[in-house]
């Protein structure tokens, strides 16, 4: 009896071989790093919608569905021609590649690309989405979910909108980078030094924003020859571009958000004061609301610490009274900075500020009266900005 | 000696059948009702979980060594109770499938896209099946082996994202009223189910008068403070829009992390990786617990051969929803079940006190299996004695390997273990069962 057992063991041990030789030597999802056409950068265009549905006998151009059509561009890494970092430097030939199609559907325009590269697009290394001016205007609901929706888009991809042409912008020929898109997404890593574009914008809070319908500001670039330039914002409506921020309107952006991250401010001082730059170190920003005869009141308090960067001319900087005079020149500067970035978003009736959002949770039940006309109140309503300066450092000259 | 659990492992298992894979999904079910109020909702359906579990360890513990397969057709009658338990075998079969075959679409969409669906499926119920087969022993050590995977990604992930928590996400509270809030209950009550698992597992505590209660309120807790956890920072860091819109939050959570200046990104990928272990984990106490209460039920000598008959009916059930819509009708008809089933059987702690219905073994102590040495159980006493000597004599007859004195049978220890018992005070492994075995043969 206990043999049979035994030679019942076998078998079964046989059966379990077979079973795990089968699943285990056999990989349905094998896609090895060499097959995979790594996309670093996306820029996505408006194109003449499509009228034709046939074989376009060209090579952008493919079958595809009537309908307003987009552009997309992807730039896929060359592997061999980048070069490891140590290496003598990958200075033969191109790194990167630009390949573009027009399809009415993203999905499909990264499907037929393939059709035209040896690696299929893998999505996963992505690092920035510039968006065409066009596009932008017509709302980026429509390109944005095929990045949402996709499990491999990281949700920390830039996302930029670009002056005219996106895949102008990704096709400028970066020096410090091999890849023009990760020379772009590094841009808004300077945000320490500079303030003049809008505040860190990457995919997951755009897809955010859209899902609320909450107004949102992304960063603009400008192209030249072999560089770019963040600069200023394109203000959005929902998710759809209604026009630019400048790049000091953008700057007073940042001080209502609460995203002063640093930079400078230069102030001309009154009275042949000569020019002060301050650097800036550090700022806060508290908005407060409250009803007045049954008006909202926006309050913004701005404290701002920094240190004097730059003072031309000759003033004894160590004089209280100096310092003081200084402290309350920026202060003003600043109010004005943020009162014209109020003025602009008001202007447009876009609610860039969250105060709508304030006004939702300080008073959810006015709120609930007021928020279908509010698109219609916030250009009214009164914004008041206070500034505090602090100079706490002066550098190394009197 | 085996089958028994410790009061440790009762709470792992309590909460390893709970979270399975709706925690990925919480924010989303919750807040879809309830909004940026859900918070209120999981603390609220918690205490009344909480008031439950109290409820069935009562009655648990008024049938020592006994499970609710056995208890129940004692309170509420043969044919109601048979009923009830049968809806308790087909609740837990369900729910094992839904857990498989909703981590296995998930798994489809972001790790394994061109492998069929069939397969991923299949080597669960495999996996799972070799695992229960074992017995709720090795069982529950696994569970516990698991349990700090289950908790420690989560945690950590949690804590990273902390950085784009805002609090005022939460406010305004209850701008809508409470209604939502109320709505949101059902919801909350479906995600923390698995808290009904003790109903068959208090029988195998060590010390069910001195351990259950405890066990099964920690068991039952930890859901719902990580649910809550969970809840509040996704919308803290996503917002309540975001958060309901998005099919996995939690994922969505861990794909928004990013810690400046670091190369710590994509760790919805580790997310996922041990969102393996408690899928697992889950389904397979579901499996097991079908197999146990079928078994008792049909007055089987043990569980094993339903262990292996379960798989192919989890396996239909798990492919029969054509697509995400139709799986998640079939999550919520699971989950009305599972509801019905543990409200059903908490009305009989009342009626058991009202009749004076009582279970008559010594609770605590080694005395005795479920189904042991109480004479309300005549029948199974008888079977699950025989069941255990006629394995552990087949051990003996292959040269007593280690394996099997581990004795996968649930059943086993009966009333004839009871003599080893007593001298090995219900100590974990005693080699008794093997002689007892012998004796009989």
């Amino acid at each position: 009896m206990g043999e049979r057992r035994n030679s019942g063991r076998v078998y079964l041990a046989g059966a379990l071989a077979i079973w795990l030789t089968i699943l285990s030597a056999g990989c349905w999802d094998r896609w090895e790093i060499e097959d995979r056409g790594f996309v670093l950068g996306v820029a996505v265009d408006l194109a003449e919608p499509i009228t034709s549905t046939g074989f376009e006998g060209r090579l952008d151009e493919t079958a595809r569905v009537e309908g307003p059509a987009y552009r997309l561009t992807l730039q896929l890494e060359l592997p061999g021609q980048a070069g490891g970092m140590g290496e003598t430097g990958g200075g033969q030939g191109e790194a990167s590649w630009n390949i573009s199609t027009v399809q009415s559907s993203l999905f499909a325009g990264s499907g037929v690309l393939a059709t035209r590269t040896a690696h299929q697009p893998y999505f996963e290394h992505l690092r920035v989405i510039i968006i065409g001016e066009e596009v932008a205007r017509q709302g980026i609901r429509e390109v944005m979910d095929f990045f949402l929706r996709d499990p491999g888009v990281r949700y920390r991809v830039r996302l930029y909108v670009a002056e005219g042409e996106a895949r102008e912008v990704l096709g400028l020929k970066a020096k410090q980078e091999p890849f023009s898109a990760v020379y772009l997404a590094s841009l808004a890593e300077n945000e320490r030094q500079a303030n003049r574009f809008a505040f860190r914008a990457d995919l997951g809070d755009v897809g955010r924003a859209i899902t609320e319908g909450v107004d949102m500001a992304l960063p603009r670039v400008v192209v030249g020859q072999d560089e770019a330039k963040l600069a200023g914002a394109a203000v959005f409506k929902g998710d759809r571009m209604v026009g630019w921020l400048g790049e000091l309107e953008t700057t007073g952006l940042r001080w209502v958000r609460n995203e002063m991250t640093g930079g400078f401010l230069v102030v001309n001082l009154p009275e042949g004061g000569g020019l002060i730059a301050f650097d800036i170190t550090e700022s806060r920003t508290r908005t407060q609301v409250r009803l007045e005869g049954g008006r909202p009141v926006f309050r913004v308090d701005i404290r701002v610490e920094g240190n004097l960067g730059e003072m031309q001319k000759p003033v004894d900087s160590l004089d209280p009274a100096v310092l003081d005079k200084v402290q309350q020149h920026i202060a003003e500067a600043i109010q004005d900075q943020a009162r014209t970035a109020v003025a602009k978003g008001q202007e447009f009736r876009t609610d860039l500020f969250g105060f709508g959002r304030l006004l939702e949770m300080r008073y959810p039940a006015y709120w609930r009266e007021v928020k279908d006309q509010w698109e219609d109140i916030f250009p009214a309503v009164e914004v008041q900005v206070h500034v505090h300066a602090y100079i706490r450092r002066v550098g190394l000259v009197r | 000696m085996k089958d028994r659990i410790t009061s440790l492992q009762l709470a792992v298992v309590i909460t390893s059948a709970s979270i399975g894979v709706v925690y990925i999904s919480i924010p989303r079910i919750i807040g879809e009702v309830a909004g940026r109020d859900g918070w209120l909702t999981i603390l609220g359906t918690g205490g009344m979980v909480l008031g439950l579990t109290w409820v069935l360890v009562q009655l648990c513990l008024r049938f020592p060594r006994q499970t609710a397969t056995q208890f129940i057709p004692l309170v509420a009658g043969r044919w109601a109770g048979g009923l009830l338990v049968w809806g308790f075998v087909l609740y837990f079969i369900l729910a094992s499938a839904y857990i498989i075959r909703s981590f296995s679409d998930a798994m489809k969409l972001f790790l394994l896209p061109y492998t069929p669906l069939e397969v991923v499926v299949i080597v669960q119920v495999l996996t799972g099946a070799y695992l229960v087969g074992h017995g709720v022993n090795v069982l529950a050590r696994s569970m516990q082996v698991f349990f700090p995977l289950i908790l420690l990604p989560m945690g950590i992930i949690l804590l990273l994202a902390v950085v784009d928590f805002r609090p005022s996400e939460l406010l305004p509270v209850l701008a809508d009223g409470v209604a939502p809030v109320v709505r949101a209950v059902p919801q909350a009550f479906w995600a923390l189910l698995g808290f009904e698992v003790l109903l068959f597992l208090v029988a195998y505590l060590h010390y069910p008068r001195r351990d259950a209660l405890r066990s099964a309120l920690v068991g039952a807790a930890i859901p719902v403070v990580l649910y809550l956890v969970i809840f509040v920072i996704t919308i803290g860091a996503l917002g309540p829009a975001l958060s309901k819109q998005q099919i996995l939050p939690v994922i969505d959570l861990a794909r928004s992390i990013d810690i400046p200046g670091t190369f710590v990104e994509r760790l919805e990928v580790f997310l996922l990786a041990l969102w393996v272990v408690t899928a697992f984990s889950s389904a397979t106490v579901y499996h097991y617990l079908a197999a146990l209460a079928a078994s008792q039920l049909l007055a089987l000598k043990e569980h094993r051969p339903l262990v292996y008959l379960l798989p192919p009916l989890i396996y239909l059930a798990a492919m029969r929803p054509s697509n995400i819509t139709v799986e998640m009708a079939m999550g919520k008809v699971i989950s009305w079940l599972g509801m019905g089933l543990v409200i059903g059987t908490a009305l009989l702690l009342p009626m058991a006190i009202i009749t004076g219905k009582k279970g008559t073994a010594e609770p605590d102590g080694g005395q005795g299996g479920p189904g042991g040495s109480n004479g309300q159980q005549g029948k199974g006493v008888e079977s699950t004695a025989q069941g255990a000597g006629g394995r552990q004599g087949r051990a003996a007859d292959l040269g007593g390997q280690a394996r099997q004195e581990k004795g996968e049978g649930l059943q086993g220890g009966g009333e004839s273990n009871g003599l080893i018992d007593q001298a090995g005070a219900g100590r974990v492994w005693e080699k008794g069962g093997m002689q007892d075995g012998r004796k009989k043969e």
